[in-house]
């Protein structure tokens, strides 16, 4: 693979809808761009690609120019199209040709490119071969399970040696358990290729796995960027917290003093739910939230259950405040199954919660 | 892919059953009766007279020429009308389908108009350069491709539609030439279509009558199809007329057995 990063800053207006966002992937980096459905990611995607036209801004991948409008410096504009990009696409939808059987999909590239038939096939089969899809190469799209295409149209853009891979949504058509097996290989063959790549998602496991960069997109811009790990601990804004699955609220009305925060800058706390520990309030207990000062251990207030999301390995619950805790937040807690089938939680159950004090993570927001 | 699931079977009442029988042995009894009554001992010979065998050569020449035109002109008629911008896309369209509704004698007096000897375009091909087309092989074969081309293109445009660009997207991004991609991919994805097309397109202009007779008149070896020699033969010699009928009837099912695959999809027209 040829090294070279990705710059994209582009701006595109579709009706009432604009996109305007920045991307940047550095030589062999697998960027997630990460946003709900009608967020844009796709329109971005295929704007890198050639598929879709910009408005204005450029995308510059490894120094060459893919495209630009708009210069502020008054260069001239630039719009290479698709098939001279050098760029791999893997759509949801796998977009195999129906008539080639899976050896002449992932040739196809090389074929078109002039590369004699046998030596096409060569190359085509030692893809196969290297992602695993060897005994596959006579089989015909119609015949292959959605995993499996998956992989063969990931073959088929890797063959022609693209500069960059752009992957839109690659494991979203799948079902639960192909796409854990293709989400582990695909990350295996994103880090033997060491190619620069684009990945949009919104399966914030996707960005989690794949990525070394996420780029949170919401409206048509973006929200938050950062590693991974940045993003799910400190989630700047609700939308994000709530896609990687964390508690998030105002820290300024806590009347704690938590972390280290320059006075006066308002503040988030994130906390995760399996971190919350949930306690059914006997009847007749005295309130136990406290006011706690620095250096107590954990926080604890009162609240009332207001909802329960039933998920496969756990119930999510959320946790409203007593009138008397305040100050405190509402917070997603996790429990067990087991708990709720009991019949001892359901909406309106009063509970104790507590929550260590090094388990929220304080931060200014941004 | 995946195949598309069977419908759950509908909870029908059942007054229903009774006119939708009717309905299929109406549709079925004639061409019962068609092969009941055939003369099968004399189909041989019947079928070997000179006539007959010209009418069924010229019907298969014509009806081929048809076919070939109306693929050359159809196929990039559909392109044009499935893929560009153009505006007046959705009147040509439209414009298209006319022939097929349009009854077929109508169709042979508006081909008079146009390329008849003093029509609008056959005066001035007259002229200047002597040609006349009324009442030659020619106009058979121009009266064919009037009445079969629209159900060609309309199944090639179908497709076309269907396909939505993006195996072309795919395609572009693999680094292939707009020439390239549309013969190895745009092509052999029409292919379905476009032998479904051809097929229903040769089986119209193979049945042509009204617009052939009225166009091309009725003389023996240039313009006698098989249509119009079964018309004639009724009234001489009825049992040539049955014998003639099974052949394009034999036909018909060929057709249909061929197209059985797209239609059971749901596909085509």
């Amino acid at each position: 693979m040829t090294p070279g990063g990705l710059q994209a800053r582009v701006r595109v207006e579709k009706g009432s809808f604009a996109l305007d966002v920045d991307v940047r992937a550095d030589a062999g980096q697998v960027v997630a761009v990460l946003g709900p459905n009608g967020a844009g990611k796709t329109t971005l995607l295929r704007a890198v690609a050639g598929l879709e036209r910009v408005g204005s801004g450029s995308v510059v991948l490894g120094g060459r120019v893919l495209e630009r409008s708009g210069s502020a410096t008054g260069e001239p504009d630039v719009r290479l199209p698709a098939a001279d990009r050098r760029l791999g696409v893997v759509f949801q939808d796998h977009r195999l040709f129906d008539h080639l059987d899976v050896l002449g999909n992932t040739a196809f590239g090389l074929r078109a490119a002039g590369v004699p038939a046998a030596r096409a096939r060569e190359d085509a089969s030692r893809w196969l071969d290297r992602l695993g899809l060897a005994g596959l190469a006579a089989r015909r799209p119609g015949e292959l399970s959605g995993g499996q295409a998956q992989r063969v149209a990931l073959a088929r853009a890797l063959v022609t040696g693209p500069d960059a891979l752009l992957l839109d949504e690659p494991l979203a058509a799948l079902d639960a358990e192909t796409r854990a097996h293709v989400r582990r290989d695909l990350a295996r063959h994103l880090a033997d290729v060491r190619t620069t790549a684009l990945l949009v998602t919104h399966d914030p496991l996707d960005a989690m796995i794949l990525a070394q960069h996420v780029v949170v997109l919401e409206g048509g811009r973006a929200a938050q960027s950062g590693t991974p790990a940045d993003v799910a601990a400190r989630p700047a804004s609700p939308y994000v917290a709530s896609l990687v699955g964390t508690g998030l609220f105002s820290a300024d009305h806590l009347p704690d003093r938590l972390g280290e925060v320059v006075p006066g800058t308002r503040t988030l706390a994130a906390v995760r739910p399996s971190a919350v520990v949930l306690r059914v309030t006997e009847p007749g207990e005295p309130s136990t939230t406290r006011s706690s000062g620095a250096g107590q251990e954990a926080l604890v207030w009162d609240g009332r259950i207001s909802l329960l999301e039933m998920h496969t390995d756990r119930v999510r619950v959320l946790v409203d405040p007593l009138p008397g805790a305040t100050g405190r937040p509402s917070a997603w807690v996790d429990v067990h199954p087991a708990d709720v089938a009991s019949g001892r939680l359901h909406e309106g159950t009063p509970v104790t919660l507590t929550l260590p004090r090094d388990e929220i993570a304080v931060y200014p927001r941004t | 892919m995946t195949g598309a699931s069977a419908p759950a079977e509908a909870r029908l009442p059942a007054a229903v059953h009774g006119p939708a029988a009717l309905g299929l042995v109406f549709l079925v009894l004639p061409l019962v009766a068609l092969v009941v009554r055939a003369p099968w001992g004399r189909l041989l010979p019947l079928l070997a007279s000179p006539e007959l065998v010209d009418a069924l050569v010229l019907s298969l020449g014509t009806a081929t020429a048809a076919t070939v035109v109306s693929t050359v002109c159809g196929v990039p008629l559909a392109l044009v009308l499935a893929r560009t911008r153009l505006p007046g896309r959705g009147v040509a369209r439209a414009l298209v389908t006319v022939p097929v509704v349009l009854p077929p004698v109508v169709g042979g007096v508006a081909l008079l108009l146009a390329l008849g000897r003093s029509g609008l375009v056959g005066r001035h091909l007259d002229v200047w350069f002597g040609v006349s087309i009324p009442f030659t092989t020619v106009a058979v074969v121009v009266a064919q491709t009037f009445v079969a081309m629209p159900f060609l293109v309309l199944a090639v445009d179908g497709a076309l539609r269907g396909l939505d660009g993006r195996l072309e997207e795919a395609a572009a991004t693999l680094g292939a030439s707009r020439g390239y991609t549309f013969l190895h991919v745009t092509l052999p994805a029409l292919r379905p279509s476009l032998v479904a097309g051809a097929v229903l397109c040769w089986a119209r202009a193979l049945g042509e009558f009204g617009a052939t007779i009225t166009f091309a008149g009725n003389f023996p070896g240039t313009t006698r199809t098989v249509p119009l020699q079964v018309y004639l033969a009724l009234q001489r010699d009825p049992d040539a007329a049955v014998a003639l009928s099974l052949v394009l009837l034999a036909v018909c099912v060929v057709v249909l057995v061929l197209l059985r695959d797209r239609w059971s999809k749901g596909s085509a027209l």
